[in-house]
């Protein structure tokens, strides 16, 4: 009887426990699927605003593109603590970038993880009934206007690919793991067809509103213009390749012109000073705060390229004697695009004086990306730095270039360089920010262009100190066909340190595809000539 | 080669001071905070045990017995305490009492008693009808009949099938360590035990056999009592009877998932039916201090050093040096506010004669139905680095009662309250060792009582307000170091507490002979806390904060596991079967949430409050579970204890995978053959062979180690923000977050083992020899996937396979003559890792400090190694620079790497092996000596062939001048042609003297003395007359010896990632502690 007893207890004993099924079913809480999450509140605008959030990225986006566009050129040098702080940096201008290059592998990476988020998200607009953040279903005007600004964000970040190594693989949609050595490179024609295609999806899209039909609320978001304007980019920087698209880019830079969406702003350091995307001039601007409360952190780049010493920034991105050089005499955008020791910023208490002696430099530093102390926030590193990708006086100016390029008028041309000098000429001379400067700009305008003149070199110099530290430079080179010869020739000037002198036809026109890259696709993925 | 200088006659000075100031603490040693708990566990401890005894004599009614007493003795007549006295088969037992005398309950009249103790040959004897059983027992020194724990049951050393090591109460109790784990340091072979900090409270790595995964976890299975854990870092040594270390797949396959990397079954102390009540108290007090330091540059060579490295490179100096007028004067600054040689920033953080201290009070006894033990432990220790203390109380209880004859109850809780605070270590950016390596000497610590301060440098008082304690550190002036004094102290407002709880419930049912059934039920509840503050301060544009932030974190944790076996003992003849069938449930839950706010209004201690905070209050916090099922079964069978062989087999079920993929079955068999039973190998006939055993066990154990959810896809929040059309309101970007992979399945290990056990002269040498082939597949990694796929992480697959094959030895030999005993243990430990399988091929490669790639690893080389440059000598002209593929880059006074390609040009695929962090082998010696009342140990601990990646030299000897370098790099450092060939310049222009090479690398071999102690027992009439059983009084050290070839301050460097082991990132030194004890029995 007992052991009947004691058996009895075992199998309940044994029988409570094993019986509930879904026992091993626990999968991560606070996180949705696939299946569920498109079918949630505003789950549209939100991976709409994913894709936009690659634009944020320091070391994937914001980083190597200052690193490429402005130091790998005659305009600025690295910096840093010393030749051993990002080394790599350095070999970008001296031409001899490995395969190994942390630049070019963060570039690669930070694109292209921009892209998957826009895959993901023209993958599963189209399948899903998508809701808004009050629960009604999205009209399909509002979901397809999402798509355009996600294509307009996919042909963006190939196309920063595409300048740097060439043709990259063209990825239209997501892929499984096993896809990983299937990976191979579109020629640089196929790229720009395809960015081409995504932007003229985007550009076709009614419910993609013009500027004018955006409310405030909505600055920094895809419009008309925006398309129109990286449409003119693409084309003109292909037209290295196919002189046939400088008219194209001069038709879609004025579409940008004859919307009267945009002006020139009439002081021109008010696209460097806090709420530059209110100016007229911003045609897509990426917005940056800095509010830790809510969760806003603003960008990198001001500690990574202000001046070392008291500052406490890293001090990268110096601008180079040559750069100063090409500025007129008189032209105050020499004053907000340089900094120089000595220069006095207000504190709280106190003032900053910058002082560049304890390490190596050029002896300046970019003003664009230069924030005096009260604009540093309560975490200096995170800086509501906002930085115009796209603005009026570069539409402005690839129309001018564009015309005289497809043989248009040179009075035209001329003018419309014009509009930019003189509104350099009636900008303010002085510093708003600033207790002090260094250097005084004399109040001698600058002298307008003449349709008699060399207007393609008015026109590269104009481009060069407009857009001085903006990321242009190594670009405009690149299609002006004008990358080896500059550097070369400014490799031999004594300042540049051989930076330069070694940059090879044939080779330094593209930079490496990341070994990395190669090496993962089980060399499907196929490096360029001279790597 | 050995450094003793605090045992320098000139220290001795320092050292009494220290020790009055280790005495004056102990004073006050329990401060009320402590008192209060103190006090509060001592009644709850009465509540628990006088109802727990009460509730055992309540069902001492009920039961039906029979009961057996006598006496144990040697073959001198003596009586023998502390024998133990077990019925055979199930768990029920007694052990002697001081006299020699016991009783014990059986079931029947069929019931055999077993009698062992250690150093005497057991003895079984049948109960029949007598009711009292006296025992002579023979001595043999042999360990053969020692019980060993297995899983869900126990065998004898004798029968055992695999590879086991069992470390006893009595060598624990020798090493005064405070953590459980480093009790096994250098013990036994095959494990590997090293510190991954110094830190007091800090958790060791151990590996058993290698490393077993390189993305998973490499930690083997703890099971205490029972209750399976990860680490067991937080229990009390004291409290540990037995450590058995599982190290192949006989037995570890029983517990399947979990023990992949081996299985560790710790039992804790508990008290016998029977027994009269006794006290211990064990105590320790110890004075700590680092056995090394790092000399740096003073404040003269500082300033010399560094215009030095700028006039090499062509550049300006250091505007502050630029003339010997302002160099005095920088060093009058110097010398009127810290003196001549500036700022030693070392000594300002380093804590010599640490004291430490532990009190273990224990209770333990019995009546014939009902035993328990109770022990409270209390540990303080300061760290050898200031502002880095760690309390623990410990309380641990078991509870035995046979509550009929069919069904005993045992209940087993542990209560661990830790109290630590940390530094910033191992991290070469903000490290608190790194940067009072590195910060300059000019810099003085305090800014408050400046005097001579030279205009230029006025920028000292940047941010200086007289008011805030926070404030009156200087900031360091020439470089973006912490003052590490500073950092210290804003710390050490932050206290990280723990709470966990730890308790157990068996039940075992006598269904029928030879039935029983076994329930066990355990619980482990973690809370931990962290009370984080940082003052708002400003002591430069390096190190400020701008708003005051308080913290607070919550970390609740908890855990269940539940185990039925049904279990099967049968003996015919020669023939003994036993046979298991399992089933078991285990379950985690956890839920984190931390909060933070900013803006307090000042720095007070009164106004660390959440609530207290204005500006950007924060919060963050997730909640995750994940289970484990499992059906497992073990049969054994044994002729004649002659041949033995067992299977087990074990089927698991993981939260971890994707349904389909969950579940995973892993078998393994085992076989001895105890050659010396057979007729012609018998002792009789050989004389000096006591006993011989060959084993060999092939198992296969699954690995499920890694995070949750890795098998799915997950969308939803990326907490990332977007601005449109403002700056101060942002919009929420969602989306996929991560990619997960949906075949993910079981990661197994096939481990071989063979073994041979020797033991000779009736016992007194003893020898086992391993050799262990651990192949892993299907591991678990993490393999890089090209980005181009645009994935946000790369998820895991099981790609890669490992391998570990090695051999262990340990040798044993005691003896006693007359009142002399002594023994000599040692054992001695090599293994290779290969990986033979990664992914697509595409090596992984790891970075440490500036995020450079350091060590690599790939198909057939070992996980982890390092991976650079090869140096060749130095540049000793221009004329070899423009000869060499570094024209570019280097100049003369560079390092000269090999362009190991030969194709003209110094690029990444110059790289290669320069150098391996894994030992050729480990070792560990042990001696015992006692004379009468005296005793006497030593135990020795080394590694040897490992190297040790000096990252520290990057900064410190780096050249640029920016930080401050080591003394004599100055005299030593190229200064021209012929000068050396062996050290780069100095100079602010470093080419590639820093890139990864093997400059950094250095031997990593050392050999330690790990413990040295002399103790005395006291006996005589006056013990005796005050009740006292035993007194011992001990005097000790631990590292007291560091030999070693490395230069940096400690060469044990451990780290939880495989792939970056062995790198100095400025890492916590281990102590050397002098320490003094007592243990007292009564």
């Amino acid at each position: 009887m007992k052991k009947i007893f004691y058996t009895a207890i075992c199998i309940a004993i044994l029988g409570m426990v094993a019986c509930k099924k879904d026992f091993l079913n626990r999968p991560p809480l606070g996180v949705q699927t696939e299946k569920n999450y498109y079918q949630s509140p505003d789950a549209g605008f939100k991976s709409l605003v994913q894709c936009y959030q690659g634009l944020y990225d320091f070391y994937g986006y914001e980083a190597p593109k200052a690193e490429l566009g402005n130091m790998a050129t005659d305009d600025s040098d690295k910096g840093g603590s010393d030749a051993g702080d990002r080394p790599f940096v350095l070999d970008l201008g001296y031409g001899r970038a490995l395969a190994s290059n942390g630049t070019l592998q963060d570039f690669w990476g930070g694109c292209f993880r921009g892209i998957g988020n826009c895959n993901v998200a023209l993958d599963n607009f189209p399948i899903n009934n998508l809701i808004d953040a009050e629960g009604y279903l999205l009209p399909e005007t509002t979901k397809s206007r999402y798509m355009a600004e996600i294509k307009f964000l996919r042909a963006y970040f190939y196309f920063e690919l595409a300048r740097v190594y060439g043709g990259v693989p063209l990825i239209d949609k997501t892929l499984t793991v096993d896809n990983k050595d299937k990976l191979t490179r579109a020629t640089s024609a196929e790229t720009f067809g395809f960015i081409i295609k995504d932007l003229e999806a985007a550009s076709a899209e009614v419910s993609l509103p013009s500027k004018n039909d955006m409310p405030a609320s909505e600055i920094g978001r895809v419009s008309k213009e925006a398309v129109w304007a990286l449409q003119a980019r693409v084309y003109l920087f292909f037209a290295k390749d196919d002189t046939k698209l400088f008219a194209k880019a001069k038709d879609a830079a004025k579409k940008v012109i004859d919307s009267h969406s945009f002006a020139l702003d009439a002081n021109f350091q008010n696209l460097f000073l806090p709420n530059s995307y209110l100016s007229t001039e911003p045609i897509f601007t990426v917005i940056r705060g800095d509010d830790p409360g809510q969760q806003i952190y603003g960008s990198f780049i001001p500690v990574y390229t202000s001046p070392r010493g008291p500052t406490g920034a890293w001090g990268f991105d110096t601008p180079t004697q040559n750069l100063v050089d090409e500025f007129e005499a008189g032209d105050p955008r020499l004053l907000f695009t340089i900094l120089e020791s000595g220069d006095v910023f207000a504190k709280t208490a106190g003032e900053e004086v910058l002082d560049f002696s304890s390490y190596p430099n050029t002896g300046y530093h970019n003003r664009k990306s230069y924030m005096p102390p009260s604009r540093r926030g309560p975490g200096w590193g995170d800086d509501a730095w906002t930085f115009h990708q796209i603005r009026y006086a570069d539409v402005i100016l690839m129309y001018a270039e564009a015309l005289l390029e497809s043989g248009g008028n040179a009075q035209e041309v001329a003018d419309n360089i014009n509009l930019i000098r003189q509104r350099a000429s009636n900008s303010n001379h002085t510093d708003a920010e600033a207790v002090s400067r260094v250097r005084n700009i004399p109040n001698t305008p600058l002298v307008d262009v003449k349709a008699s003149d060399d207007l393609r070199k008015a026109i590269r110099h104009e481009r060069r100190v407009e857009f001085a530290m903006e990321y242009q430079r190594l670009f405009d080179l690149m299609r002006w066909n004008r990358l080896i010869e500059t550097m070369n020739s400014y490799g031999a000037t004594p300042k540049a340190n051989g930076k330069g002198l070694n940059v090879k036809k044939g080779i330094n026109e593209l930079f490496p595809v990341p070994q990395t890259e190669i090496d993962r696709s089980g060399g499907s993925i196929k490096q360029n000539p001279g790597y | 080669m050995f450094y003793h200088k605090y045992l320098n006659p000139s220290k001795l000075k320092s050292m009494t001071k220290k020790i009055t100031q280790v005495i004056s603490f102990l004073s006050i040693f329990i401060k009320l905070k402590m008192a209060m708990k103190l006090i509060t566990m001592l009644l709850l401890f009465g509540a628990f045990q006088v109802s727990a005894v009460a509730g055992g004599i309540v069902t001492l009614n009920n039961l039906q017995q029979k009961i057996v007493s006598g006496r144990v003795l040697d073959s001198k007549g003596n009586s023998i305490p502390g024998v133990s006295v077990v019925e055979k088969g199930i768990v029920n037992g007694t052990i002697t009492d001081l006299t020699g005398k016991y009783t014990v309950s059986v079931a029947s009249e069929k019931s055999i008693l077993v009698f062992s103790f250690i150093g005497y040959t057991s003895q079984e004897v049948t109960v029949g009808n007598q009711n009292s059983i006296d025992i002579t027992l023979v001595e043999s020194a042999s360990t053969l009949n020692e019980f060993v724990v297995i899983g869900y049951g126990s065998t004898t050393k004798k029968e055992i099938t695999g590879s086991v090591s069992v470390v006893k109460a009595k060598q624990i109790n020798k090493m005064p360590v405070s953590s459980a784990i480093d009790v096994l340091q250098g013990l036994t072979a095959g494990v590997t035990v090293s510190q991954s900090s110094g830190t007091p409270g800090s958790a060791s790595v151990l590996h058993i056999r290698g490393i077993g995964s390189i993305n998973g976890s490499t930690n083997p299975l703890y099971v205490v009592d029972g209750l399976p854990q990860n680490d067991i870092n937080y229990l009390n040594p004291n409290d540990i009877e037995s450590m058995a270390v599982h190290k192949d797949a006989s037995v570890a396959a029983i517990y399947g998932a979990r023990a992949a990397n081996g299985v560790i079954i710790v039992t804790t102390k508990t008290g016998s039916v029977n027994e009269k009540v006794n006290f211990t108290y064990d105590t320790y007090l110890g004075m700590q201090s680092a056995w090394r330091r790092p000399e740096m540059l003073n404040a003269d060579e500082f300033i010399t050093y560094k215009n030095l490295a700028a006039t090499n490179a062509g550049a300006q100096v250091q505007p502050d040096f630029s003339s010997q007028a302002k160099i005095d004067s920088v060093l009058r600054f110097v010398t009127a506010n810290t003196g001549r040689n500036g700022t030693d920033w070392w000594k300002q953080i380093v804590n010599q004669g640490a004291p430490i201290q532990s009190h273990n009070f224990s209770v333990s006894g019995g009546n014939k139905t009902v035993s328990f033990s109770s022990s409270l432990g209390y540990l303080n220790q300061q760290g050898i680095i200031n502002g880095s203390d760690y309390k623990r109380i410990s309380w641990r209880n078991n509870i035995n009662a046979q509550v009929s004859n069919r069904v005993k109850i045992s209940a087993n809780i542990g209560i661990i309250d830790e109290e630590r605070q940390v530094i910033d270590e191992n991290n070469p950016f903000t490290g608190t060792i790194f940067s009072a390596m590195t910060a300059d000497p000019i810099t003085p610590v305090f800014r408050n009582n400046l005097v001579e301060v030279p205009s230029y440098l006025s920028r000292i008082n940047y941010g200086y307000e007289p008011s805030n304690p926070f404030s009156q550190y200087s900031g360091i002036l020439y470089s973006n170091k912490r003052n590490p004094v500073a950092q210290i102290n804003r710390l050490e407002q932050t206290t990280y507490t723990m709470l966990g709880i730890k308790g157990g419930l068996n039940i075992d049912i006598k269904i029928a002979k030879p039935l029983f059934f076994q329930s066990r039920i355990g619980m482990d509840l973690g809370r931990a806390f962290t009370d984080a503050f940082n003052p708002q301060y400003t002591l430069n544009s390096n190190e400020y904060s701008t708003y005051a932030t308080v913290s607070n974190n919550t970390y609740n944790s908890q855990y269940f596991v539940l185990e039925n076996t049904l279990n099967f003992d049968q003996t015919w003849g020669n023939y003994h079967v036993t046979a298991l069938a399992g089933f078991s449930e285990e379950a985690t839950n956890v839920a984190q949430f931390s909060a933070s706010i900013q803006g307090l209004v000042n720095n007070d201690k009164d106004m660390r409050i959440i609530n207290a905070g204005t500006i950007n209050p924060a919060v963050t916090g997730y909640n995750y579970s994940n289970a484990i099922r499992s059906y497992f079964g073990r049969a054994g069978f044994d002729y004649a204890g002659r041949y033995i062989l067992a299977f087990n087999i074990r089927r698991d079920g993981s939260s971890q995978f994707a349904e389909g993929n969950q579940w995973g079955t892993f078998p393994s068999v085992s076989a001895a053959w105890r050659f010396t039973e057979e007729g012609f190998l018998q002792e009789k006939q050989i004389g000096w062979l006591t006993d011989g055993k060959i084993r060999a066990s092939y198992g296969q154990i699954g690995n499920q180690n890694i995070g949750g959810g890795a098998y799915l896809s997950t969308y939803g929040n990326t907490f990332g923000r977007y601005l449109f059309g403002n700056q101060t309101s942002a919009v929420i970007g969602a989306g996929r977050l991560s990619t997960g992979n949906p075949v993910l399945q079981w990661e197994v290990s096939n481990q071989l083992d063979i073994g041979l056990d020797l033991v000779f002269l009736k016992g007194k040498v003893n020898f086992t020899a391993d050799y262990f082939d651990k192949k892993i597949e299907n591991m678990l990694l993490i393999v890089p996937l090209p980005s181009t796929l645009g994935y946000p992480n790369s998820p895991y697959t099981n790609a890669g396979n490992m391998q570990n094959t090695g051999w262990e030895f340990d040798l044993s030999y005691r003896n006693a003559e007359g009142d002399f005993t002594y023994s000599f243990d040692g054992n001695i430990s090599a293994y290779k890792n290969k990986v033979t399988k990664l992914g697509d091929g595409e090596p992984i490669y790891a970075t440490a400090h500036l995020g450079e790639v350091i060590t690599k690893t790939e198909v057939g080389m070992p996980v982890g190694y390092y991976y650079g440059y090869v140096t060749n000598g130095i540049f000793q002209n221009a004329k070899q620079v423009e000869d060499s593929p570094q024209r570019d880059v280097s100049t003369p006074g560079d390092v000269r790497f090999k362009d190991l390609n030969d194709d003209g040009i110094l690029d990444a695929k110059d790289r290669t092996m320069i150098g391996n962090p894994w030992p050729d082998f480990v070792y560990g010696f042990t001696a015992n000596l006692g004379y009468k009342g005296f005793d006497f140990s030593l135990f020795l601990q080394g590694s040897q062939g490992n190297d040790v990646m000096n990252i520290q030299k990057y900064d410190t000897e780096s050249g640029t001048g920016f930080y401050n370098a080591t003394k004599g790099f100055i005299d030593k450092s190229w200064s021209g042609e012929g000068s050396t060939d062996q050290f780069h310049k100095i100079s602010q222009n470093q080419g590639l003297n820093n890139s990864v090479s093997d400059y950094f690398v250095e031997d990593g071999s050392y050999l330690r003395i790990k413990n040295l102690q002399v103790g005395y027992t006291f006996t005589g009439k006056l013990l005796e007359r005050a009740k006292i059983t035993q007194l011992r009084f001990y005097v000790g050290a631990q590292n007291l010896l560091t030999l070693t070839g490395y230069s940096g301050l400690d060469p044990e460097i451990g780290s939880s990632d495989p792939k970056l082991t062995g790198i100095d990132q400025g890492y916590y030194p281990q102590a050397r502690t002098f320490m003094t004890g007592v243990n007292l029995k009564f």
